[in-house]
């Protein structure tokens, strides 16, 4: 069975005549690790919101289903209570919110839907401090409001944090890689492939390949104005970062 | 810079429920009051013969209509205090935090329910007592309307007095309640805090309904700090959604001494809190914070000015307001600085989280500014939840609910952050906690 199955998706942004999804189709089994690779405008966003469930999107066309059940029947909480996780490429600042209130809130949630009882404070800041320690995430980092004051790296440590703390079955990492400097990339993707199993797959959105060196894909997908043109291995990854987008678009017109 | 022109009001002369009540307290403020306290009581009645009831064409009253409140009827609540058990106050007292009580049932002062006794360093006493108190010493019953209505009506009230030097580090729990006698009848609790030279006192002041009933409460605090004294004022009402209030506090700060005053609004139908403050000395530094949670058809007026008439003196003023379904915000700022008063520093900011699309709020600040070496500045700014921010946290599994929850407390600490006594503040998230899961349904949050 697949964990993520996206059939034909056609999408607009509500409002708006243009689609900016013109039939998506591709399919995450458990284990698997897939990136998209496009520029700007291709849509890649586009996708992580929708999958997310963030509101303004209209779907034309085509079905999702994750984990066996459809997915935009569910309303962004219970898919993150189904293990679907979106890492932000924007991840918003909370002030006032305090990170492990927040967290602590999250992670019951989703304890909760599983039929878990809520997870005591004890073994709650336990789990944080391993979690943190593996980001580089300081004590500090931790006492303050969601992402108040942090630098771009910092926002996209802590989405990785906030995804080791949730074990999300599939993980959606939109553009995490950017604003990354080369140590910060290590240490998110440490991050990223310690979660990486047998049962969990993930969904890696990306501009650049250089991400991809670190977390190594089974399959790439090249997308170019709301259609993937392309599907293979890593090699497609480093074949388009030696040919560029251009070599693509000859495939997308033809 | 502006002016406002006072408009002339022209009061309509057919009787109202005042007179009558006026006419009422005449006997007790005869037998109650001392001759200070009965000069400025006549004194109060002079001034509401002239001014009466507002009404909306006058500019302070523009976005409030006290209508509901002249119209009445109400008449001077009972002097017989009403049946209030220890169990019924101890409902409203601040979990984890030990004071000194004071408690007024339906206007009047219950010495059974209240700690009189004279403490080392602050002595209480009841306008009852005779005393020369320096009731109405602030002058507010000269001007503002309802400020001389109550004053006019008054016959009951509490002074506390600090003493040079004194530190209290127990704070004053004026607790106002309001019981089923209180039904269409008016209250007039009254406050004086004389903080002296170098002292320190916090006075916390809650209105709370036993029974849901509708009636008119006009408190009246007049707090003074002299040099470098420092006083913590806050205002919390939580009273039945049919009652109404007007209050008015009214603050004089000496050279160095901090006043932090806090107004909360949490239940009332309609609500006018006037606060005004004199900065009397160089120096002086005064923190005025607010904070609203409205439901239903509420109404809550924050009307506050602050004058500087001495150079450097510092105000900070923060009010934020947030409005579920049809309720309604108003704020008024007013800094005055003084030609003299230079080297003043006056911050203002207004902000407000409407919850629904037909909550509303209307903000008007307004600086008059004679002094040219200042720093004044002011904000306001309106909005509804950040619909970034909902989907960020319900991406994370948090239902719709809880995360308008979460962010409408952020929204609110900062203005939480300057409570300074730890158990109030606890208390008062507390309060926005109910009022979010009982009064404000999540379907009125803004998507």
């Amino acid at each position: 069975m697949s964990l993520l199955k996206i059939t034909d998706l056609h999408a607009r942004i509500e409002g708006d005549g243009r689609e900016i999804l013109k039939g998506i189709s591709l399919e995450i089994k458990p284990g698997e690790v897939h990136a998209i690779m496009g520029v700007n405008g291709s849509g890649k966003s586009t996708l992580a919101n929708i999958l997310g469930g963030k509101e303004g999107y209209e779907v034309t066309g085509g079905s999702i289903t994750f984990d066996g059940k459809e997915l935009l029947e569910l309303d962004p909480e219970v898919r993150a209570r189904e293990g679907l996780f979106l890492a932000f490429q924007y991840p918003v600042e909370l002030p006032g919110v305090l990170t492990t209130y927040f967290l602590r809130t999250a992670l019951n949630s989703v304890r909760e839907h599983k039929g878990l009882p809520p997870m005591s404070v004890r073994d709650f800041s336990a789990l944080v401090k391993e979690k943190a320690k593996l980001l580089e995430l300081s004590d500090e980092m931790l006492k303050r409001a969601v992402n108040e004051g942090f630098s771009g790296g910092e926002k996209k440590r802590n989405e990785v944090f906030q995804m080791a703390v949730l074990e999300p079955k599939l993980a959606i990492l939109d553009e995490t890689d950017s604003g990354l400097d080369i140590d910060a990339l290590q240490i998110v993707a440490e991050g990223v492939n310690r979660l990486r199993s047998k049962q969990n797959g993930m969904l890696v959105i990306t501009h650049y390949q250089r991400l991809l060196n670190y977390i190594v894909p089974d399959v790439v997908h090249v997308m170019i104005d709301g259609r993937i043109v392309q599907s293979g291995g890593k090699d497609l990854a480093l074949k388009l970062e030696g040919q560029g987008y251009a070599a693509f678009k000859d495939t997308a017109a033809a | 810079m502006s002016v406002t022109a006072r408009k002339t009001s022209v009061p309509e002369p057919r009787p109202s429920w005042a007179d009558s009540a006026i006419a009422a307290a005449a006997e007790r403020q005869k037998l109650a009051l001392s001759p200070g306290a009965l000069r400025v009581a006549q004194e109060a009645k002079a001034v509401w013969a002239k001014v009466l009831f507002p009404t909306p064409g006058l500019e302070e009253w523009k976005y409030t209509n006290p209508e509901a409140i002249s119209k009445g009827p109400f008449s001077l609540a009972s002097e017989a205090p009403s049946s209030v058990s220890a169990d019924d106050v101890q409902r409203f007292e601040i979990p984890g935090l030990p004071v000194k009580r004071i408690v007024f049932v339906d206007g009047v002062l219950s010495e059974p329910l209240s700690s009189l006794s004279q403490e080392s360093g602050a002595k209480v006493s009841r306008i009852h007592s005779k005393e020369q108190l320096p009731v109405g010493a602030l002058g507010a019953h000269k001007s503002e309307p309802f400020a001389a209505l109550a004053t006019a009506l008054m016959s009951d009230g509490v002074s506390i007095s600090v003493s040079p030097g004194a530190d209290i580090a127990i704070p004053f729990h004026v607790i106002n309640i309001a019981t089923s006698a209180a039904e269409k009848s008016v209250c007039t609790p009254r406050v004086f805090v004389d903080a002296a030279i170098g002292s320190r006192v916090t006075v916390i002041e809650s209105h709370v309904t036993l029974a849901g009933c509708q009636y008119v409460t006009l408190p009246v605090t007049e707090i003074r700090a002299a040099q470098n004294a420092v006083v913590d004022h806050y205002r919390l009402q939580d009273e039945s959604l049919q009652s109404f209030q007007v209050s008015q506090t009214d603050i004089e700060i000496a050279r160095d001494a901090q006043v932090r005053a806090h107004v909360f609004s949490f239940g009332g139908k309609l609500v006018r809190n006037n606060v005004s403050v004199r900065m009397v000395g160089s120096n002086g530094n005064a923190l005025l914070n607010g904070l609203s949670l409205l439901a239903g058809s509420q109404h809550v007026d924050n009307s506050t000015s602050i004058h500087h008439v001495e150079p450097s003196s510092e105000s900070r003023e923060h009010f934020k307001g947030i409005y579920a379904d049809e309720s309604r915000g108003v704020f008024s700022g007013t800094i005055t600085v003084e030609q003299i008063a230079q080297k003043t520093n006056a911050f203002q900011s207004n902000q407000a989280l409407l919850l629904s699309p037909n909550a509303s709020i209307e903000t008007r600040p307004q600086l008059k500014i004679w002094a040219d070496d200042v720093k004044c500045t002011h904000g306001a700014t309106v909005g509804q939840l950040d619909s970034d921010a909902m989907f960020y946290l319900r991406s994370r599994g948090i239902d719709r609910e809880t995360a308008r929850n979460f962010l409408v407390h952020a929204f609110a600490s900062e203005v939480l952050s300057t409570v300074t006594v730890e158990a109030l503040r606890q208390y008062v998230e507390g309060f926005i906690s109910r009022k979010l899961d009982t009064d404000c349904q999540a379907g009125a949050a803004a998507e």
